[in-house]
């Protein structure tokens, strides 16, 4: 019985998927492809994982657990659409079979050393140690080809940088130097996988406007009757003490899967609500600026995101800066797609803004508000606003942030002069300021 | 026209910066009182990224008549040009002292442009008034 599982188990995974049975630890002999020249089919691979830890999802992206580095997966197929592998797992709390980034896996044994691949971005920094705050070399080309010399070098920053070797000299760059090899193209050696696609049609699906509110009808153009009079909203709300928004995401934190009543949501995120037709009027006095077309795809939140963003937002606008026309008011930018699961370029050029749970704020300013950039460099930055931002947001779970002013004690990354990248990643702090939330109608009349 | 815009591009390095006379300008949306109310900010032209992306460019009106801008798009400073077009300034509806480019979109023009620069040379009647370069960044696409 037991043989005749396993050989089940080796057939494409379409035929396995639905056998009852924990799956086998992987076999490298199992998993091994076999020459290409033959013309088979692979139907899996061993690999390992990278990264630190790396999330495992579902065909629609939600994220339901994380392997660590030099976890062993079979991956069975690969997706047309996404640089991401279907797998086989066989990992306390994931489930056997998921989907996670190629970017962040390799083929076991044989490794990526020597592999040949090219620049994927634009142009990518070539540095003399395998971190972002190596020296800067010169910047890549795209399609530069380099060879990976080193997949694994000591003191990296993360496990995504690599050694690498120009096959050709560039100008005014070393022959050699350190980059992330998240900006290199995918390997071939995933090409022989079987496609898989069994992600539902909402995917890449145009739905027309994306902001979570009476627009979506079409009926808050400007100067329509009755259109957004948002005292009538607060009005309403003073009838029950209950906020649906929070409610929806209570219920979205509590049973993950659930779709909330009332709101947008994909892939377990679900998008911070936003009022007008540019999609620019956030929840408790915030701005959100630059929306993504179709308007608010890019303010897609974890619902633990959302919950303490929203949180810190009604604190900040409540006894920090209860002025919406002062510069101190808080202005975000990218959370996550709607859909965009991983980098894509030319449409969600964001790869640490995929989950969920990381949003970009604008730099405080002194003075009035406006829908302008603003760097740290810049006259009129109010540092010492930006300060208390930051220690309130401390307050409300978040941990990464990058901004280059070093004078507020966040760490610096390249690209982040004009915005805080700030993350309330699910965890004690955030849980506990979603639990403590009390949305108050007057601070936050937009959440009504 | 290939050979005017050629001699134009070698006319570009002499050109001055155009500092205060050409403004990049964005357009949003707030609450004011119960409504819902449009607005728009005016701003110095800078670096294009996701934090500091505008809508568009605008000239003030005693500039005078027949003022044009030219765009180029290039993957570098010293590349050739990926993208050139040319827009008329008219006036602009929302600010009666100025003039706007009119049918330009900076949001389609540059927002997927990748990294690369920007320059902005703005004519009158066909002749080089000022130029501005900025760089286009993309942020992710850049460790």
């Amino acid at each position: 019985m037991r043989s005749f599982l396993f050989l089940l188990l080796l057939v494409p995974f379409g035929a396995a998927a639905d056998i009852p049975v924990p799956t086998p630890r992987p076999n490298p002999e199992e998993a091994a492809p076999r020459p290409a020249e033959q013309g088979a089919p692979v139907t899996s691979k061993a690999v390992r994982v990278t990264a630190k830890s790396l999330r495992v999802r579902t065909a629609e992206g939600i994220h339901v657990c994380s392997i660590r580095r030099g976890t062993q997966v079979t991956a069975i197929g690969r997706d047309p659409n996404q640089d991401r592998l279907k797998v086989r797992i066989n990992a306390r709390g994931c489930p056997s079979e998921a989907y996670v980034s190629s970017a962040y896996v390799m083929p076991d044994g044989e490794g990526w050393n020597d592999i040949v691949t090219k620049v994927e971005a634009p142009q990518l920094a070539l540095r003399g140690r395998p971190s972002p705050s190596g020296a800067f070399r010169c910047g890549l080309p795209r399609d530069t080809e380099v060879v990976i010399i080193n997949e694994e070098p000591e003191r990296a920053a993360s496990g995504s940088w690599v050694e690498v070797a120009l096959t050709n000299p560039v100008s005014g760059c070393p022959d050699r130097g350190f980059v992330n090899s998240s900006y290199l193209q995918p390997s071939d050696v995933f090409k022989q996988l079987p496609f898989v696609n069994e992600v539902g049609s909402g995917l890449n699906a145009d739905h027309g406007t994306e902001a979570g509110t009476p627009c979506a009808d079409g009926s808050c153009e400007r100067g329509s009757p009755g259109a957004q009079n948002i005292q009538d909203l607060v009005d309403a709300s003073q009838v029950g003490p209950k906020n649906p928004f929070l409610e929806e995401l209570r219920k979205m934190i509590r049973n993950p899967g659930t779709k909330p009543q009332g709101f947008n949501s994909h892939r377990g995120l679900i998008q911070m609500p936003l009022l007008g037709n540019r999609g620019n009027i956030g929840p408790c006095g915030s701005f959100h600026y630059n929306p993504d077309q179709p308007v608010g795809v890019d303010a897609y939140a974890n619902p633990v995101t959302a919950c303490a963003f929203t949180a810190f937002l009604q604190d900040w606008k409540k006894n920090e800066c209860p002025d919406r026309e002062g510069g101190c008011r808080i202005a975000w930018g990218n959370i996550s797609h709607r859909t965009q699961i991983g980098y894509k370029r030319g449409v969600w050029p964001h790869r640490t803004h995929t989950d969920g749970h990381c949003i970009d704020v604008r730099p405080a300013r002194s003075g009035a508000f406006a829908d302008s950039p603003m760097t740290w460099r810049q006259r009129g930055y109010d540092r010492e606003t930006m300060k208390k931002m930051i220690a309130k947001m401390k307050d409300y779970g978040a941990d990464t942030m990058y901004f280059n002013d070093r004078a507020c004690g966040t760490a610096y990354a390249s690209g982040h002069d004009n915005h805080l990248h700030v993350c309330f990643k699910p965890g004690p702090k955030t849980r506990a300021a979603c639990d403590n939330l009390v949305i108050d109608p007057q601070t936050c009349p937009e959440l009504m | 026209m290939m050979l005017s815009t050629f001699l134009l591009s070698s006319f570009l390095m002499a050109a001055e910066p155009c500092g205060v006379r050409l403004q990049a300008f964005s357009i949003w949306e707030d609450l004011e009182g119960n409504r819902i109310v449009e607005k728009h900010s005016v701003f110095p032209l800078g670096n294009w990224s996701d934090a500091s992306a505008f809508e568009g460019v605008i000239v003030s009106r005693s500039e005078g008549p027949k003022m044009s801008l030219m765009i180029e798009l290039k993957n570098s400073p010293n590349g050739r040009a990926i993208k050139t077009a040319t827009f008329p300034f008219q006036a602009w509806e929302r600010d009666a002292k100025s003039l706007v480019a009119r049918g330009f979109n900076a949001r389609q023009f540059l927002g997927n442009a990748g990294n690369g620069v920007y320059t902005m040379t703005v004519l009158k009647e066909n002749e080089i008034v000022c130029r501005e370069t900025h760089g286009i960044v993309s942020e992710g696409a850049y460790q």
